[in-house]
């Protein structure tokens, strides 16, 4: 398909470009019983390989291949496999802006960011377009539009927090994306991948809560778990993760039985040791038995 | 088998649980979503972060 590349705009043969790494994807697949990803809005279709477009050249998808690259094997497989200390370089900023580019690019194509103000517009347009510069390299830093990082690898413990009984299987199995915006002085571009938030700022407020996450221009080390995060952070996930199960509880009989037959497929070694069943058994050890089945079969 | 298992394996030997679990267990084999979507959200998006403003 020729068109003009959404990030250099020169005319090319458009290449067939992934919102989220299709390796993160083909995790969240392969660490499944069903090996299937669903529409959280559309629970009932099925998603292949994630959100694609025919958006980029050949040049600027390999430079997003690249840092895909580089994020899997220096950040996401070892923090997953439970490395303690990662130490990363200008690689991993390039990553997080190429991820916080293609969310905010595709929520202003798909005209859901109407409800941005005219001054928060401004901004996100000016976010939008020092992220493309950074990317190809016109710009050294991202300026404000600063890059964050959270790892929620691995089995929340002493939370004192009203937490939704649905935290785990929320932060670990599924990936949201959104742009969120007070209208006033906070707007930010959020890429929850599994495990590990990503968050571009378009605006922001009060920076102080966000000290620690920032990711660096040129190198930096990656703790092991986050052990601080904003409030706020937190509260907004325990919103999506509480919308994230009424998505899922909206599935069909039909399709919630194709699934139970998916599961009867496999043995019991496959499902208990899959990433779905340990991230309800995280929930279940968290918040105890009766408020996962319990509450949950109120639901239906 | 390690040890996070045998939490819920423990829990499969209390009949409350097991029962609980056998009626509602359909419900809790999907947990992989891709949301992209605001629309919905939008109330609740702009209260919150009316918290992160202040």
């Amino acid at each position: 398909m020729n068109g003009i590349c959404r990030l250099c705009e020169q005319p090319c043969i458009l290449q067939e470009s992934h919102i989220i790494p299709k390796f993160i994807v083909s995790w969240l697949k392969d660490t499944s019983p069903t090996a299937k990803l669903r529409m959280g809005e559309i629970p009932n279709k099925r998603v292949q390989d994630g959100l694609k477009f025919h958006w980029l050249c050949s040049n600027c998808e390999a430079k997003f291949s690249q840092w895909e690259t580089y994020f899997a094997e220096k950040i996401f497989h070892p923090l997953i496999n439970g490395e303690s200390k990662i130490y990363y370089d200008t690689n991993f900023l390039k990553f997080s802006v190429s991820i916080t580019w293609r969310v905010l690019k595709y929520f202003i194509e798909q005209n859901q960011t109407s409800h941005f103000s005219g001054e928060a517009e401004t901004k996100m347009n000016r976010a939008l377009l020092i992220w493309r510069d950074f990317i190809l390299g016109k710009e050294l830093t991202p300026h404000e539009f600063e890059q964050h990082f959270f790892n929620f690898e691995g089995e929340l413990s002493n939370i004192t927090l009203p937490t939704s009984n649905n935290i785990h299987r929320y932060l670990q199995r599924t990936i949201d994306i959104n742009v969120i915006t007070n209208g006033k002085n906070t707007s930010l571009v959020y890429a929850k991948l599994p495990n590990f938030p990503l968050i571009g700022y378009i605006d922001m407020y009060d920076k102080n809560q966000w000290r620690e996450t920032k990711i660096h221009v040129k190198q930096g080390t990656l703790p092991s778990k986050s052990i601080s995060f904003p409030l706020e952070l937190w509260e907004f996930m325990q919103k999506r993760a509480e919308h994230s199960k009424k998505l899922k509880n909206s599935l069909s009989e039909r399709q919630k039985q194709k699934i139970k037959e998916s599961y009867e497929q496999l043995s019991y070694d496959e499902i208990f040791k899959s990433g779905t069943i340990k991230s309800l058994e995280s929930d279940i050890n968290l918040l105890g038995t009766k408020n996962i089945f319990i509450e949950d079969e109120s639901n239906e | 088998m390690n040890k996070r298992l045998s939490t819920f394996e423990r829990e499969m030997k209390n009949k409350e649980f097991k029962d609980s679990f056998d009626k509602s267990y359909k419900n809790f084999l999907l947990a992989e979503l891709l949301i992209a979507t605001a629309e919905r959200d939008q109330i609740s998006i702009k209260n919150l972060v009316e918290e992160i403003g202040k």
